[in-house]
């Protein structure tokens, strides 16, 4: 293989298949012709020395095949600001949120020096890894949002006609602040859920005399956990991008929809299913009176968390309903 | 400012004219590297690695068309102005000619400025 065989061989690994074989024999092509002329200059037949020359001013093969490829973007220049400004913001409320609660930890109850950096060292940790998460996720949402954005096309400014403007005024414009404070809300609901949840609970002492923490949150919760974080984080990223541009279109009023399925599915088997507040009444008995009475605590609250299900269910389905109705009287 | 800002904007006003040199070039059939020279041949240096790519996205957006010639000593891709390019390059050249216009008002304005000082 001579040296123009493997630089276009080296061009071609770097570019996509599709266009791959064409732009590789246009390459060939002007490279040759380079050679040739060269030749005719220098009044001699084309030799290594030449084609090095040729092959070093036509450019490394990287940046020739990178010079074809449309740039890319995972999350664009347009979008980039408001990624950085939504992560600072998540980040700094996590890490204030885990300072205050250290601090407060570390107060609430006598330790050694030893213990205090142990759990200032723990929480670090544990800050550091929820961090690199909510790093995933943030980057994760605003990759589909980017995604989103591309995909939609600008109105045809020569095609567009005045007259098929319908005669009701739509709510589609979004000011800038209206969806705010949704963010901040559903920040804090990730934040509490995915830091917090294990330490909602109560201590109290067994028969003898023992102290058990009773966390008041089952096992059964953090298998929503996931889904619950990705219609948050989708929540979040499709608030920013009406931020962005201002209205509601057709892509974001179908991505509502669906998140809005989404939750309702999650909220029928959160409702339907096991309960997500801790129920420990066969072992209650074994923990003396204050776990009798924890428990009934607990009892009362799993059944206030499914009314509370419940209600969170049925009220946009009548709200849905109700939609219904008028848009069939209207027709 | 270093040379290598100067020579970054000298190339970023040469991306802004080399469409409406392309597309004037082009109006007769040509392959990549008669282009490349027959610019460098009037004073426009474009680098390999902007032309190549360029034509092919003109023709992407349809203001070129090209086609594979082997019937010489090696096969050759010639471009041409399309329909649509020809319709494009008057408008693009009265851009050009505006630009210019403006440039120079803007030149003789800063002039008289000068010479009243």
């Amino acid at each position: 293989m001579n040296l123009i065989d493997k630089y276009i061989e080296q061009v071609g690994d770097n570019l996509p298949r599709k266009d791959r074989e064409d732009i590789l024999k246009e390459i060939r092509s002007i490279v040759e012709d380079m050679l040739e002329s060269r030749s005719q200059i220098a009044g001699k037949p084309v030799d290594e020395a030449m084609t090095i020359d040729v092959l070093k001013e036509y450019g490394s093969p990287k940046n020739v095949a990178t010079s074809y490829l449309p740039p890319r973007y995972l999350i664009g220049p347009r979008l980039y600001p408001t990624f950085l400004m939504v992560l600072k913001l998540v980040l700094g409320i996590m890490a204030l949120v885990v300072v205050v609660v250290t601090a407060v930890s570390l107060f609430q109850e006598p330790r050694t020096v030893e213990m205090a950096v142990e759990l200032v060292v723990k929480k670090l940790v544990e800050l550091l890894g929820s961090m690199l998460s909510v790093l995933g996720n943030v980057v994760f949402v605003f990759a589909i949002v980017e995604w989103a954005l591309a995909q939609s096309r600008p109105e045809n400014e020569e095609t567009w006609d005045p007259r098929s403007l319908d005669g009701e005024v739509k709510t589609d414009v979004v000011k800038p602040w209206s969806q705010v404070p949704d963010i901040i809300l559903t920040t804090i609901a990730l934040l509490i859920f995915n830091l917090f949840a294990s330490q909602f609970g109560a201590t109290i002492s067994d028969a003898a005399g023992k102290q058990i923490f009773i966390p008041a949150i089952s096992n059964v919760f953090y298998t929503y956990l996931p889904w619950l974080n990705l219609i948050w984080v989708l929540g979040i990223g499709l608030n920013l991008a009406l931020i962005r541009t201002g209205k509601w279109q057709t892509w974001s009023r179908w991505f509502e929809a669906g998140l809005n399925i989404a939750g309702m599915v999650l909220l029928i088997l959160m409702a339907s299913g096991p309960s997500i507040i801790t129920d420990f009444s066969d072992k209650a008995a074994m923990l003396g009176q204050s776990g009798v009475e924890l428990s009934n605590i607990y009892n009362g609250i799993s059944i206030g968390v499914k009314s509370l299900l419940i209600i969170l269910i049925f009220v946009p389905v009548i709200e849905w309903v109700e939609k219904g109705v008028n848009l069939l009287r209207k027709k | 400012m270093n040379d290598i800002g100067l020579e970054s904007i000298s190339l970023e006003m040469r991306r802004g004219v080399i469409v409406l040199a392309v597309l004037s070039l082009l109006q007769e059939e040509q392959y990549g590297y008669s282009v490349l020279k027959q610019l460098s041949d009037c004073g426009m240096d474009v680098d390999q690695g902007t032309l190549y790519p360029l034509l092919r996205r003109l023709e992407a957006q349809g203001l070129l068309q090209s086609a594979w010639r082997v019937e010489e000593a090696r096969p050759r891709r010639y471009y041409l102005i399309s329909t649509q390019g020809k319709a494009a390059l008057p408008k693009l050249r009265e851009e050009w000619n505006t630009i210019v216009s403006a440039l120079e008002r803007i030149s003789h304005r800063l002039d008289g400025k000068n010479e009243s000082h």
